[in-house]
């Protein structure tokens, strides 16, 4: 009888044994289905998610959440190129208005020098006003596809000098092909400003890329103690209306290199969101480029 | 490591290799089973015959281990695992304990219609079944440890023929070491020159043809010279012969095919002790090698 | 800037061998990496370095900003893919069934995407073929449709180019450009063949002697290769004394032809000419092309 009874116990030894196995490998695949879902949600990453044990209903899951990961990653890329697309079609599309703009301008400027009857005068005068009016609404269009595109802003603590350095960095090789040395001039004191830090590289590499692309051969980039920052070299092709024009828009003073001419525009634009402020002067063949952000930001 | 094991289970259950060594082990089993029961009606539970699986398994292991590790050598389908993330341990880890469970159920595929053998044609024998239950731990053991150095030995050696011969070669070295070994400890302590005679009753020595019509007549052996056998093992080296006879596979297999059940433990731990140095130093070597 | 890959002085020795000398390099997130370099310039050895195949002597490298010596450095992994040298299959296997071990091996729980991959890499119709019996430019199809079996983030490819043929190798840049745009898989891809290369890289990193020379964009490099005027004139003796004249950099190529490396005016070149009784025949812009660059590249690397 003796040996019936061990038999039993080694049974039931055993039986226990592969429960708890079961159950320890059903408790791991829960862990990791749950791991790899948020890993993924948090990275943007093609993988899926995988699991080591065999359990047929735990693989279930898994396969199911992969199907909607999949199903996400394609809604979120089909987002994000049709938000690419809208944004570069409304840009255009306030680019393209300028011209019959400028043109309405110009042709009422010469309607304005005409000896008018006074009903027509008026005419004059209400057309204008109406085209300010358009005017106005193609540039709420062009901050609308900035501020978009700038999603939203985090405002933190951002130490000028170093996303300064980092900026002029980046460009270090366009810069040293087309033989600019810059100058660059830096503060002892860190200048911290609340700013958004996307923004401010743009605002930077924007300026960069603009001197690489006009200047003469040399740039100088300054930083004072009161958070103004100075971009400044030669450029010989320039007059005084042209750099007044610089911030505006779609101005640009050669296009050959397909660029739309943006990036000034989107300078001050961001600057001022910041509430800082952005200006441009010409002096002795001398283009210069001033970016102020004041200490205190008021919301 | 889990993920692993069940690629390379998989890969190895449907290999079709693997599915005719089993059917070959079934087949000696039959054979066996058949010749012992020309001899005697029943097939006893605890014989010789059944631990032939020690000496069979290993020997088609040899074969089955490398073709399919080979495969992975050969090709570079091993990078795919590497790539991805599994560390060199794990794939080692994976590949042995594939084969040693493939060299489990390749003595399985003896052992088993042995035993249903016995069912059917022996008197119940709670002796033999004891003594059977106590040797299979150590028995089992055996070809798992093969395994350890089939697969130390595909891992390192990319070329597949060369690994498969490897195998081979390792696999019957370490038989025929066995053998070596229980022949040099079975020699005797002494040659002895006899010769034999016959004598009468009184002692005498006669003629075979002068054989009395009455009378015993006896054997006697005489001794001539007696000289200690210059291939008799004596003291510290027979030491060593009995241990390595304890120690190796092969003397493990060629004990087990004599029925010596003594010391049953002490193999079974020599043979994990066999099992984790192999696999050790496998691994290490195989995290150093330079793959391609 | 997400960095995908950055290697920092890896070296590697086999023996007394040096295959690596301190290669340094970043792989930024979203690019098509050219690595070019001439047959054992060591592009194979740093692909087997970053897959994990051989340690490193000395140097480290990140993959997504983990350290190779990182515990963790699995997760990484797993999000990478890559086609070392020959495609690692398994000869006695079909497309499919080659494609479900990967699946298993990354303990995917199901098998469902796989006639999607062969779909996109073009052996949907193999049916039972073994993948011995396939032709070189299936193996490598092959190759890639395990490396994509876990949808991964990079994709690391060791001369894919080598042994297609031309259709082949059309087919394999539109699926690396098709991955890229599509699904913002980073490529790696080490190559000898600059042409094929500068219409697919986004960024260059030319190695020589196990050490990497420079590292450039697409555009950077677009904009240093330098613009030239290749004239063909009735004499370039003359041609030679007026550029001389002019202190302009120009290279002879041969009795009628030369290339200018500067703007200058058709009409004012051809009055200098006609003065030394010399006549412009033809005169064409050229872009100075990826190879000039890598071999100018190299060759400065040799005098200096």
């Amino acid at each position: 009888m003796e040996i019936h009874f061990w038999i039993l116990l080694a049974f039931a030894g055993t039986l226990l044994f592969l429960l708890s196995i079961k159950i320890i490998s059903l408790k791991r695949a829960a862990r990791e289905i749950e791991k790899g879902l948020s890993d993924r949600l948090a990275e943007e990453t093609n993988t899926l998610i995988c699991i080591s044990s065999g359990d047929r209903d735990m693989r279930a899951l898994a396969n199911s959440l992969n199907r909607q990961l999949r199903l996400l990653r394609k809604e979120r890329r089909r987002y994000q190129q049709g938000d690419a697309e809208l944004k570069n079609a409304v840009t255009n599309i306030s680019h393209d208005l300028r011209t019959p703009l400028t043109a309405v301008y110009g042709y009422l400027d010469l309607l304005q020098k005409e000896t008018l009857p006074e009903t027509s005068e008026r005419y004059v005068r209400i057309i204008r006003e109406r085209t300010e009016r358009m005017k106005e609404l193609t540039e709420e269009l062009f901050r609308y596809s900035l501020a978009v595109t700038a999603a939203e802003m985090t405002i933190e603590p951002i130490i000028l000098n170093h996303v300064l350095e980092e900026s002029a960095a980046a460009f270090y090789t366009a810069m040293k092909e087309k033989g600019i040395d810059p100058d660059i001039r830096l503060p002892e004191k860190k200048i911290i400003r609340q700013l958004d830090r996307p923004s401010v590289s743009r605002i930077f590499s924007n300026l960069l890329s603009n001197a690489v692309r006009h200047s003469a051969g040399d740039l100088e980039i300054t930083l004072t103690d009161d958070g103004t920052v100075t971009f400044a070299n030669t450029a010989p092709n320039l007059d005084a209306i042209q750099v007044g024009q610089l911030f505006d828009r779609f101005y640009t003073v050669q296009s050959a290199n397909n660029s739309t001419g943006l990036g000034l525009a989107i300078v001050r634009t961001l600057t001022e969101q910041m509430g800082g402020t952005a200006e441009a002067e010409y002096e002795n063949g001398r283009l210069r480029i001033r970016l102020c952000f004041p200490e205190n930001r008021n919301e | 490591m889990r993920k692993l094991l069940s690629a390379d289970f998989s890969r190895a259950f449907k290999s079709r290799v693997f599915w005719i060594s089993e059917f070959l082990m079934l087949l000696c089993s039959l054979l066996v089973m058949t010749m012992l029961l020309q001899t005697s009606s029943e097939i006893t539970v605890y014989s010789g015959s059944l631990f032939l699986y020690t000496i069979a398994a290993p020997i088609v292991a040899s074969v089955l281990v490398p073709l399919l590790i080979g495969k992975e050598t050969a090709n570079g389908a091993l990078r795919n695992k590497l790539i991805v993330g599994h560390t060199k341990s794990a794939v080692y880890g994976s590949h042995l304990i594939v084969s040693s469970v493939i060299s489990l159920l390749l003595e399985l595929g003896f052992f088993l219609p042995y035993l249903i053998g016995v069912l059917l044609t022996s008197k119940p024998d709670h002796d033999g079944w004891m003594l059977l239950l106590k040797t299979i731990p150590c028995s089992f053991l055996i070809p798992v440890v093969f395994s350890s150095l089939f697969v130390l030995i595909c891992l390192l050696i990319k070329n597949r023929s060369l690994s498969a011969a490897g195998c081979v070669l390792t696999a019957f070295l370490v038989f025929f070491a066995g053998m070596y070994i229980k022949i040099r400890l079975q020699e005797e302590e002494f040659i002895t020159y006899a010769y034999w005679s016959m004598v009468n009753e009184n002692g005498e020595e006669i003629d075979f043809q002068d054989m009395p019509e009455s009378g015993t007549v006896t054997e006697k052996r005489t001794e001539v010279e007696r000289k200690p056998n210059p291939n008799y093992l004596r003291g510290t080296k027979r030491k060593v012969f009995e241990f390595l006879f304890d120690f190796t596979p092969g003397g493990q297999m060629i004990q087990l095919s004599m029925l010596d059940t003594d010391r049953l433990g002490q193999k079974s731990a020599y043979s994990l002790l066999l099992f984790a140095a192999v696999t050790g130093a496998g691994i290490l070597c195989f995290r150093k090698k330079n793959l391609e | 800037m997400e960095y995908v890959l950055q290697t920092n002085a890896l070296c590697k020795n086999y023996g007394r061998f040096k295959a690596l000398s301190g290669l340094s390099i970043t792989i930024p997130k979203g690019a098509i990496y050219g690595f070019v370099g001439k047959n054992g310039a060591g592009k194979t050895t740093l692909i087997r370095l970053i897959c994990g195949l051989q340690e490193p002597s000395s140097g480290e490298y990140r993959l997504y900003g983990r350290k190779n010596t990182d515990r963790q450095i699995a997760k990484s992994r797993r999000r990478m893919g890559a086609v070392v040298e020959t495609p690692s299959v398994y000869p006695d296997m079909t497309a499919e069934e080659n494609l479900r071990q990967q699946y298993r091996i990354l303990g995917l729980p199901s098998f469902d995407g796989i006639s999607d991959i062969l779909r996109l890499v073009g052996l949907e119709n193999t049916g039972k073929k073994k993948v011995k019996n396939f032709s070189l430019g299936m193996r490598q199809r092959m190759g890639i449709a395990i490396a994509l079996a876990g949808d991964p983030d990079f994709l690391v490819l060791d001369e894919p180019a080598n042994g297609l043929d031309p259709q082949g190798i059309v087919e394999m840049r539109e699926l690396i450009l098709k991955l890229n745009r599509e699904r913002q898989i980073t490529v790696l891809i080490s190559s000898h063949i600059l042409d094929e290369l500068s219409k697919l890289a986004t960024h260059y990193g030319f190695i020589d002697n196990g050490r990497c020379l420079k590292e450039i964009s697409a555009e950077e490099l677009n904009a240093a290769c330098r613009k030239c005027l290749r004239v063909e004139v009735s004499n370039t003796g003359a041609l030679a004394r007026v550029l001389e004249k002019q202190g302009i950099e120009y290279k002879i190529l041969s009795d009628i032809s030369a290339d200018i490396f500067a703007e200058i005016s058709l009409s004012a070149l051809a009055q200098a000419l006609a003065e030394e009784n010399a006549e412009l025949r033809t005169a064409k812009e050229r872009n100075e092309s990826l190879e000039s660059y890598y071999i100018d590249l190299i060759g400065g690397e040799k005098h200096a």
